[in-house]
């Protein structure tokens, strides 16, 4: 403590050390808390990586948050990524597959419909649309050639007027590729089934995705000269024919929400016909969802329109969509069978159930609707579906 | 690892990650230097956190102690480092004794329970007087009275450590401790 060279100051020291022992005498109890004590003891173990660590997040604990967002974040991409690249999905029972297709079907009526109005020298379509004039074209031939039940246009023009009416009820905008989902597998079942007619080649062209809200108005107008005598029982069923093409082409994303039957595309469509008459403008809207999934094309389209349409055109005739068994089961209505009428109907929900039934069919479905398989197709009847 | 190692040693072996080695050191220098920051602060609140504060920045710098001047040195240089930055921190805090430290210190002092009224009442005066008397103390001589006795710095050391010479040291130390002597003196005359 001290110095030897001063021993002046020891000797002060010692006389003073009474007054230093009654010092440390007096403060003597003055310790640091314990909690204090433990305090610095614990940060000096932690310092060096010893000792029980401090009370908090360790382990999987610690882990716990990242590994959750990185976890959404996989999922969420991989959903993403998923859909964009054609993911089919179940789709939910609140849009069924006859609450989501009205409008498309409409749509291939309405392009043969429309079509007498308008110059065919006027063509601006692509092939994609082409197929779809020409598909709602030949759903007219049968009924042009043949004799067409006066039920079944009315029904037919029925499942229009509601469609019209119900256009953003019936697919949600917000989920318009639910409703694609379901036409491109309707379609592809449709292909199967028409397999030797597809092999002409008359595979649908994909629609660019920055192209496919602009060529809304042609799709209708070219459409024209296809139709000899359009009729409103055939029109109807054409119309999975006409929007399953271009639903069913590689989903850019632009076209794809195109597809949704909302009503910009309608009051679109309503603009671009302005010599239609006092019901074309609803009939536009109809086919607003098949127009959009259509692109516009350029002039070697417009020449080569005619001669795909012509080549097209026998294959959507061939295609089963449903038609003939409507007419069936009208018939069967019609003569007082209503039991097997019922029934049938029952039937052609199960074989296909993409085909829409329109909502004032006089028909009930049997109730509860059962399916032969027995499977998850033994579901009720869909509203419009009585 | 023994007890008698010195602190000097413990606190290099503190710094190769010997954490039982620290423990030695704390045990040692924790009331002194816990005593130290009391007398100097204002509060006791205040002495808990530069005492905590002293031994954290302690900890912090294992790495970078070198033997270079006796662990008490480095220990209370670090203690008054603390003080000095809260005080310029806020212009408020004066590091000198309070009441509260006073009843503290009187406190401590209460004796077991077969001691006589008037030797406990003497007692807890003593105390008083004690702390009363540090209070009085100009700050520079209180520093170099604590450091002294509890540090058990040398002449040298505090003069290293205040940045003052040796012999004003020890006129600070010594001029302190006749305070107290008074102070005591008093108390036995009343």
């Amino acid at each position: 403590m001290s110095e030897p060279r001063d021993r002046e100051w020891d000797d002060e020291l010692r006389a003073l050390a009474d007054v230093r022992e009654r010092y440390r005498t007096a403060v003597r109890g003055d310790t640091p808390p314990e909690t204090l004590d433990a305090a610095i003891l614990a940060a000096s173990r932690r310092a060096v990586g010893a000792g029980p660590r401090a009370a908090g997040p360790c382990g999987v604990a610690r882990w716990r948050a990242p590994l959750a967002a990185a976890a959404m974040i996989v999922l969420s991409v991989s959903v993403a990524w998923w859909r964009l690249d054609g993911g089919t999905w179940s789709l939910p029972r609140e849009v069924s597959p006859e609450m989501a297709l009205p409008d498309m079907a409409s749509a291939g009526t309405r392009v043969a419909e429309v079509a007498p109005d308008v110059d065919p020298g006027r063509s601006a379509l692509g092939p994609s649309a082409e197929r779809g004039q020409e598909e709602g074209a030949q759903a007219a031939r049968p009924a042009a050639s043949g004799s067409a039940p006066t039920e079944t246009a009315l029904l037919s023009k029925r499942a229009a007027d509601v469609a019209l009416a119900q256009p953003q009820a019936q697919v949600p905008s917000q989920s318009p590729t639910l409703a694609e989902r379901d036409a491109m597998r309707a379609h592809a079942e449709a292909r199967r089934d028409a397999a030797p007619d597809e092999s002409l080649g008359a595979s649908p062209v994909a629609p660019g995705p920055g192209h496919a809200r602009e060529s809304v108005g042609s799709a209708a107008s070219d459409a024209a000269p296809k139709a000899s005598e359009p009729s409103d029982f055939a029109r109807a069923p054409a119309a999975p024919e006409a929007a399953a093409p271009a639903a069913a082409a590689p989903p850019p994303g632009d076209a794809m929400i195109a597809a949704a039957p909302t009503r910009e595309n309608s009051v679109q469509a309503t603009r671009r016909e302005p010599g239609e008459s006092a019901e074309e403008p609803r009939q536009s809207q109809v086919l607003s969802g098949a127009r959009a999934l259509t692109r516009v094309p350029g002039a070697a389209d417009r020449a080569k329109s005619a001669p795909a349409a012509a080549a097209a055109a026998p294959r959507v005739g061939g295609h089963d969509d449903g038609v003939a068994e409507l007419r069936e089961i009208l018939g069967l209505w019609a003569a007082g069978r209503r039991d097997e009428a019922s029934l049938a109907l029952g039937r052609l929900r199960c074989a296909k159930p993409h085909v829409p039934i329109p909502p004032d069919l006089p028909v009930p479905s049997p109730m509860p609707l059962r399916c032969p398989d027995g499977g998850a197709s033994a579901k009720e009847a869909p509203p419009g579906d009585r | 690892m023994t007890d008698d190692a010195d602190d000097e040693t413990l606190m290099m072996r503190y710094a190769e990650g010997d954490a039982q080695a620290f423990a030695i050191l704390y045990g040692r220098h924790r009331a002194g230097l816990y005593r130290f920051c009391l007398r100097m602060a204002s509060d006791r609140g205040l002495a808990e956190e530069i005492f905590q504060d002293t031994w954290t920045n302690l900890i912090q710098a294992r790495a970078r102690y070198r033997v270079e001047a006796r662990f008490t040195t480095f220990l209370y240089q670090i203690a008054r480092n603390r003080m000095i930055d809260l005080q310029r921190k806020d212009r408020r805090i004066a590091f000198s004794l309070d009441d509260e430290a006073g009843e503290a210190v009187a406190a401590t002092l209460a004796a077991p329970g077969h001691e006589a009224p008037d030797a406990l009442l003497d007692r807890r005066r003593s105390a008083e007087r004690i702390v009363t008397a540090l209070d009085a103390l100009p700050p520079a001589q209180r520093e170099a009275f604590l450091l002294h006795e509890e540090g058990e710095l040398t002449l040298e050391e505090i003069a290293r450590l205040t940045g003052v010479g040796r012999e004003t040291v020890k006129s600070r130390v010594r001029y302190a401790l006749g305070r107290l002597r008074d102070a005591l003196r008093e108390v036995a005359h009343v």
